[in-house]
């Protein structure tokens, strides 16, 4: 798989002779999250190699040669620069201007052309945003040739990105979120690369010139300034480089270890990874922890509670699970991604959700509840009744306190946080194998089992025809959103912006409201999924980055053709100044594009945006609409991977037995609860006594004998069912029901 | 050789259909059908009979290990099970009015539940019934028995509380504390049983009982009025008259 890696030089602080350079630490902040959306792993070189030249040079040549010939290693550079003695040298953080002329010690050389030509690596971009102060023009600004000559020109697999042209400057403006100053040249980049489509060298160049000139225009107090790239000799090889997507989110191995295709017969395990834990980056972390607990005897263990549970069940397609009595590798398919990579386009995105919620068995590290996490959480919990197992790890193990999110207060989290010693069976994987076994065989035997909330509350809204009925904009706006205290005035402030446009567009007065402002004694988690499901108009503000938030987001845009119109203050955006350093929000914002508001602002743009997306979606007309991207993603998988509904004669005999078992008289505790009011127990008995009946009669009538007596469980169902049946028909005291048991028992032939 | 499984196999199905027959015999009796009620009975026992007399029942029986068994070993398996034949094949007999093979029977089963300290007492406390019905022993001097029974079965629930799930375990103790006088206890117990138990099963337990005091009366046993007395206060609470 392609590796892509960034090494982020901030050099501010400078010697006699030197400007400081406020705006470097903004840069490397700015470029650093863009990087971290378009998949690279970042890494900001430390204040001390910053102000050492030989420790810089080393350090970026040693970067240069770490990778393979896949590989996008990619340094930018932010400070100051010279030409001396034919060649571009970068001055390093602290060095005065009198000792950088004086020694090539002092100096680092931004020609790395023949360290590329010894490595291996596929491709080396140095990006250099430097001589932004006219004052350091002797020295730093971009001269005629001050960048030519490389020694290795034709070399193609190394390419500078210059932020500027000979005889121009890089400058700097106050433009960053915080009003503080940030360079053209790198605000233009960043921006770049959050673009769609903007995934080559060469169409970054472009839309860099194009922001850069839009900044210069808006600003004419600048001077000219035309980012260019410098990658000596052109051949077709160069060309091809250029051209090559090296800044899409992921590469085109993105989810590779995810299957292409569910295969009824196979035991399908996903892990996802929070970017905690991509970044920490453990020796051992939950993808050790599930790859030892699906090895050896324990992968047996979880083999068999799986196969008890889903063997031989059939799926709605009409595919019926045929599952090896032992368990091999080719049993099952393993799967793993980080939340970054799902969240990195579209199209990943699609294809993690398809996993998500194809898998019999993901785990998912909830560590931080991040916001990626908790939308696929929130998309699995929607569709799929399976095994899901939330495990946190970051130090945090099972019986001490967890803050959970308010959707998932109930949730029973495992620890993967590493066993302290090494001695002994690992009690981290015993305790995961113990829940997989336990939760397994816990769905096996309920119908109705689940690990995750909402997947019986999106479904079960009752038999009435309106049940499921939509509710009109024009009726209600559900707004899923933070309940703190801290979120009031936003609360409010969206509240009246919402209903201020939805009056002026249409002049409707719908209800906008919270969950938690729904006039019901209905418990919260039961009416929210119900008008998640139903409500053609919800409003998701992701403002304080609540993880509740996001899991409700997951749930409405897996159930719902209306999706959701996103909204957040622009104070949470990526970048600004409640921003999360999470790089996943940035991707998440660039596929699901949430309008940003300005707290108290009287600008009426975002609610005016948000009040159109309301009206005007219609998902009967809109093809391809953006907005139920995910949900008709879904569409053809969920059928795929559910079970189908039971034969009508198993379900009767299943909710027969569960009122009253035959086999419970003489082993076990009473189905009925309050089993002592004789009531209810008559009650249980008399209806499980009229299923048994209804099977019987289907399987003697519709299903018949020709059928039955090709299918051997359809006829030991049958034995059942009646035999059943007659026992209770035979101690009713009255000839109809004697009758009836007679005929049962000659049909049977006990 | 016939595996265990095989044999459980046979076992589970005669054991439903003998359940289904007493059930019909039972049902033609209550109507005064009585042929009817003897030919289901025949029926049932004819199936569990059969399931006894087959060689490779009789194999695995001659082969059963000393105690303790393993619950969860194949002779584990087995042992509770053929207890349950032999019980049911003593209630069928005792139906059919076979008191002499309804007692072999639940001897059979009695032997296996006390070899193996069996949680179940079926078998035990019916046949000490038997005894009674058949006038070979007074209810005095059945009395330690049945109070050993009673402990017994005291002792099983107070080491498996699962056990409390199952109405016969409530029956049987409500039984022995009944013939031992203790009608509150057995009151209590009898409760429970019917709290946990189908609901014309009381009706079975009770009819047996009052069998017994008719022997008695008719062996003029010194207890009768005692255990006539016993009965009618059951009834009362249980409503079952």
């Amino acid at each position: 798989m392609t590796s892509r890696k960034a090494l982020l030089i901030g050099a501010a602080e400078y010697g006699e002779g030197f400007a400081r350079l406020p705006a470097v630490r903004n840069d490397v902040r700015t470029l650093a999250e863009a990087l971290a959306a378009a998949g690279y792993e970042t890494e900001v070189c430390s204040d001390d190699v910053v102000s050492n030249a030989g420790q810089l040079d080393s350090a970026m040549r040693s970067f240069c040669r770490s990778g393979t010939a896949d590989d996008v290693r990619l340094i930018y550079f932010s400070g100051h620069g010279m030409r001396l003695e034919g060649a571009d040298w970068l001055v390093p953080a602290g060095t005065n201007r009198r000792d950088a002329l004086d020694s090539q010690q002092r100096r680092v050389s931004t020609d790395l052309s023949t360290t590329v030509a010894d490595s291996a690596v596929g491709l080396v971009v140095f990006v250099v945003d430097a001589c932004r102060d006219p004052s350091d023009a002797p020295v730093a600004k971009g001269a005629a040739g001050f960048w030519a000559d490389l020694k290795r020109p034709a070399e193609v697999r190394f390419v500078r990105f210059l932020g500027c042209a000979p005889d121009e400057v890089c400058q700097v403006i106050g433009s960053a979120a915080d009003g503080s100053a940030v360079s053209v040249f790198t605000a233009a980049l960043a921006g770049a690369l959050t673009e769609q489509g903007c995934a080559s060298l060469e169409a970054v160049r472009g839309e860099v010139e194009r922001r850069c000139a839009a900044t210069l225009a808006a600003n004419p107090q600048l001077r000219s300034q035309t980012p260019l790239l410098n990658y000596g000799e052109l051949s077709s090889a160069k060309t091809a480089v250029l051209q090559r997507p090296i800044f899409d989110p992921v590469g085109p191995h993105a989810l590779a270890s995810v299957w292409e295709k569910f295969e009824p017969n196979k035991l399908h395990c996903l892990v996802l990874t929070s970017e905690y834990e991509a970044e920490k980056a453990p020796s051992w972390g939950l993808l050790e922890l599930v790859n030892d607990a699906l090895s050896g005897e324990t992968g047996d263990r979880i083999w068999n509670t799986f196969r008890a549970a889903w063997g031989g069940l059939v799926l709605t397609g009409g595919t019926q699970r045929s599952l090896p009595l032992a368990f091999s590798a080719e049993a099952s398919v393993q799967a793993s991604f980080s939340v970054l990579e799902a969240f990195a386009s579209w199209e990943t995105l699609e294809r993690a959700v398809r996993a998500v919620v194809e898998a019999d068995l993901v785990v998912f590290d909830v560590t931080g509840f991040e916001p990626g996490v908790m939308v696929l959480l929130g998309i699995r919990a929607a569709c799929r009744r399976s095994m899901t197992i939330c495990s946190h790890g970051a130090g945090w193990r099972e019986g001490k306190p967890l803050e959970l999110p308010f959707n998932l207060q109930d949730l029973n989290i495992n620890s993967h946080t590493p066993r302290e010693t090494r001695i002994g069976a690992d009690p981290v994987v015993e305790r995961f194998v113990q829940r997989v076994e336990i939760g397994f065989r816990q769905l096996a035997r309920h119908p109705a089992y689940l690990d995750l909330p909402g997947y019986d509350e999106l479904r079960q809204l009752g038999s009435d025809y309106e049940a499921s009925k939509t509710i009109d904009v024009g009726e209600r706006v559900l707004v899923l959103c933070s309940f703190r205290e801290s979120f009031f005035e936003h609360w409010q402030y969206l509240q009246a912006g919402l209903k201020a446009q939805l009056w002026r567009r249409n002049q409707i007065r719908p209800e906008i409201e919270r969950i938690i402002d729904y006039g019901t004694p209905q418990l919260v988690r039961q009416g929210l999924y119900e008008q998640v499901r139903r409500g053609a108009a919800c409003v998701v503000d992701w403002s304080e980055l609540r993880a509740s938030v996001f899991l409700e987001l997951g749930a409405r845009l897996a159930v719902s053709e209306w999706g959701a119109v996103q909204m957040i203050d622009e104070q949470w955006l990526p970048g600004a100044k409640n921003a999360s350093s999470l790089a996943q929000l940035a991707r998440i914002a660039r596929l699901f594009e949430p309008i940003p508001y300005s707290l108290r602002s009287k600008a009426t743009g975002a609610f005016e945006k948000a009040a159109s997306a309301l009206l005007d979606r219609n998902p009967g007309a809109d093809s391809d609409a953006p907005y139920n991207r995910v949900h008709r993603a879904l569409l053809p998988i969920v059928g795929g991977v559910q079970q189908a509904a039971l034969p009508v004669a198993e379900d009767l005999r299943r909710r027969a037995d569960a009122l009253h078992h035959p086999g419970q008289a003489r082993k076990g505790a009473p189905q009925a609860l309050f089993f002592g009011n004789r009531a209810t127990k008559v009650d249980n008995e008399r209806a499980a006594l009229e299923m048994r009946i209804a099977a019987w009669l289907y399987l003697e009538h519709r299903i018949g004998p020709t059928r039955r007596h090709a299918d051997p469980a359809l006829q030991a169902l049958y034995r059942e069912v009646g035999t059943a049946a007659l026992g209770a028909l035979y101690e009713l005291d009255d000839e109809a029901s004697f009758a009836l048991a007679e005929l049962i028992e000659k049909q049977i032939d006990l | 050789m016939i595996s265990v499984q095989a044999l459980l196999d046979r076992i589970a199905p005669a054991l439903a259909a003998a359940s289904v027959a007493r059930k019909k015999g039972d049902g033609r009796r209550r109507l005064q059908r009585e042929d009817d009620a003897h030919a289901a009975y025949r029926d049932g026992l004819a199936g569990v009979e059969a399931v006894i007399a087959l060689p490779e029942l009789a194999a695995a029986r001659a082969e059963l290990p000393a105690p303790p068994l393993d619950p969860l070993s194949e002779a584990g398996r087995l042992v509770p099970e053929v207890v349950e034949l032999l019980g049911t094949t003593g209630g069928l007999y005792q139906r059919l009015g076979d008191l002499p093979q309804a007692l072999r029977s639940y001897g059979e089963g009695a032997d296996l539940e006390t070899r193996y300290g069996l949680p179940g007492t079926y078998n035990r406390l019916n046949a000490l019934k038997l005894e009674l019905l058949t006038g070979g022993r007074s209810l005095a001097d059945l009395s330690p028995r049945l109070l050993a029974l009673a402990e017994h079965i005291r002792l099983s629930l107070d080491k498996d509380k699962s056990l409390n799930d199952s109405g016969w375990v409530h029956a049987d103790l409500g039984d022995c504390l009944a013939l031992l006088g203790r009608t509150e206890e057995a009151g209590r117990a009898y409760a429970t049983f019917i709290a946990k138990t189908e609901l014309r099963s009381p009706e079975r337990t009770l009819d047996v009982l009052k069998k017994i005091a008719k022997a008695m009366h008719g062996n003029a046993d010194a207890d009768t009025a005692r255990l006539e007395q016993a009965i009618a206060t059951l009834q009362g609470q249980l409503g079952t008259a």
